[in-house]
């Protein structure tokens, strides 16, 4: 994914002069492509992510448009007073472009773990927020970030991740990406590789179906649309490498409330809100949060079957 | 000179009434930075209030956003905004935030929360052959920040930058050399491969000749000043970073500026 981002920024950077990239020195062996065809645009600033973004806000100022790169927690919440005051208040052209959203880079501990960083992200006011699933996603997103400028935020996983899709992907549609079914899930960023798992083991297990709905545009949110999925679903399952709280789960529970008796039963697959001690790739620490297709498989059976017993 | 003698008291009188109105703070560190405002106005700076926005122009960033009275005060006296509106300071639904907020005509950038400007100028700095001047507190040098913005600027050649810090030796909890001591900070700046200026942030022919010092490095002026100058009850006194004259302090302090 971290491959196919800088290809395609290199694509706008060629048709698009005011494309600038700072890194505050990550992305080694990742951003070299930009650097050596734009190297006059290229600015690694050095281990300094609030100089990266009060920078960038400057550049922007001056009709640039800045994407700064960054490892989640470095490139958000250490920074974050300069993307809210710099960035955000001065509507500047500035995309804070992360790797290792979720568990991605989890063998390296928690101070990698990017499972807090929506929940300072969404709020901030002019923020547009992207998290694709895969490279189909992500064109999506980088189509979607040229057509709308100001502050943003593209919420990247690593690399190697395997292709979901086959076909190109609606951001602005994404309700519509899957046939929705009584049960559904809803979810966003590379977990979607196991939501689509699960779908297929309800399907030949249990021959339940269910429909999977990945949602890259977190902001704006595509609010009508998800109520309409939610005013027509029995359950709904929210799936995200994020603490349960501050994330895509917060959100789609607050507009839910709306819908009173005809809200359906959901339930929130994400991290507690404790600290991260356990060392592991994403696989691993997926499997230890419930979040692989073999848990989700048994969580899901077994919210099913305590809410049937309830309504009896 | 004396023209810009005159100048500074009519707007360190702008500032009296502003913060006397509203009971505002900051009236220290406002009439601390005023000289370095005023020079900047009147001689230095390529700016023109018909056309705030041109593209061509110099670029001044008050990083020091509490001292807003000071720059409103300015932005007034050289016609970026009517003096009728200085009324407005801190007032419900006025534009003039008791920090600086930038959808007044001459103001770059929001500033307020400290450590901000100098990065951002470098941002600017990078993308004009035109000057960029930053205006620091003291206490604004604590935040790490500024530190790495100090390391960028020499790196990359950014000799259109001018920083200028208002050293009034006084922060918001007490003397700067009790509460985090900044000294030597001319050495620390120059070690950092910046030109180091050092003058009296009050006396107009000093701060002429640091501004218009030719180098091919950014630059930093160590401007000497004093809290609350021109207002002999204010003047290095730790309260004035808070306090607003009551009625009598307001009419002495008036006098004084009148003289």
């Amino acid at each position: 994914m971290r491959n196919r981002f800088i290809q395609l920024l290199c694509n706008r950077a060629r048709e698009d002069e005011t494309i600038y990239l700072l890194t505050a020195d990550l992305g080694f062996s990742v951003l070299e492509p930009f650097a050596q065809e734009f190297p006059k645009r290229f600015i690694n600033v050095g281990i300094a992510e609030q100089n990266m973004i009060g920078i960038a806000a400057g550049l922007s100022l001056m009709g640039k448009t800045v994407f700064v790169y960054s490892i989640v927690n470095f490139g958000t919440i250490r920074c974050l007073e300069q993307i809210r005051n710099d960035v955000c208040y001065h509507n500047a052209n500035v995309i804070v472009t992360i790797v290792g959203a979720g568990l991605a880079y989890g063998l390296n501990g928690y101070t990698h773990l990017g499972v807090e960083d929506l929940a300072v992200m969404l709020p901030l006011p002019k923020m547009k927020v992207l998290s694709p699933a895969d490279n189909y996603e992500l064109e999506a997103c980088m189509g979607y970030l040229k057509k709308n400028s100001g502050p943003s935020y593209l919420r990247l996983a690593k690399g190697g991740e395997p292709s979901i899709h086959s076909d190109s992907f609606d951001i602005e549609d994404s309700f519509k990406s899957d046939v929705a079914s009584d049960i559904n899930i809803i979810c966003h960023g590379t977990v979607l590789f196991e939501a689509m798992k699960t779908k297929q083991l309800l399907k030949e297990n249990y021959n339940l179906i269910v429909g999977v709905f990945s949602i890259p545009l977190l902001k704006p949110f595509p609010t009508c649309n998800c109520l309409n999925l939610l005013r027509h679903s029995k359950y709904i399952f929210l799936i995200e490498e994020h603490m349960k709280y501050g994330g895509m789960s917060s959100l789609v529970t607050s507009i839910a409330t709306s819908l009173g008796p005809d809200c359906p039963h959901i339930y929130t697959y994400a991290l507690d809100e404790k600290i991260v001690h356990l060392v592991g790739d994403q696989t691993y620490l997926r499997s230890s949060f419930g979040l692989n297709a073999e848990h989700l498989l048994e969580s899901i059976l077994s919210d099913l079957s305590i809410t049937a017993k309830l309504e009896v | 000179m004396s023209e810009l003698i005159q100048r500074s008291k009519a707007i360190r009188k702008n500032i009296l009434d502003m913060i006397y109105t509203t009971r505002a703070s900051h009236i220290g560190s406002c009439f601390s930075v005023v000289d370095i405002l005023n020079i900047l106005y009147a001689k230095i700076l390529d700016v023109d209030p018909k056309f705030p926005e041109k593209f061509d122009r110099d670029f001044l960033i008050m990083s020091k956003g509490h001292a807003a009275a000071a720059l409103y005060s300015a932005l007034a006296h050289y016609n970026f905004i009517p003096f009728h509106e200085l009324a407005d300071y801190c007032k419900n639904g006025g534009r003039l935030a008791g920090h600086i907020t930038a959808n007044v005509p001459g103001i770059e950038l929001s500033t307020g929360a400290l450590g901000h400007g100098l990065s951002v100028g470098c941002g600017i700095a990078l993308a004009t052959k035109k000057k960029v001047y930053i205006i620091l507190s003291d206490g604004e040098c604590d935040e790490g920040s500024i530190w790495e913005a100090a390391l960028f600027a020499p790196h990359h050649h950014l000799n259109n930058l001018t920083v200028v810090i208002d050293y009034n030796k006084i922060q918001s909890f007490g003397l700067i050399n009790e509460v985090l001591n900044l000294e030597p900070l001319a050495k620390k700046w120059r070690s950092f491969n910046w030109e180091v200026l050092e003058v009296d942030g009050h006396n107009y022919n000093d701060l002429y000749t640091a501004f218009t010092y030719q180098t091919n490095l950014p630059k930093v002026i160590i401007a000497h000043t004093i809290k609350g100058k021109g207002i002999s009850f204010m003047e290095n006194n730790l309260a004035w970073h808070y306090r607003s004259p009551d009625e009598i302090q307001y009419d002495q302090a008036l006098k004084e500026l009148s003289k």
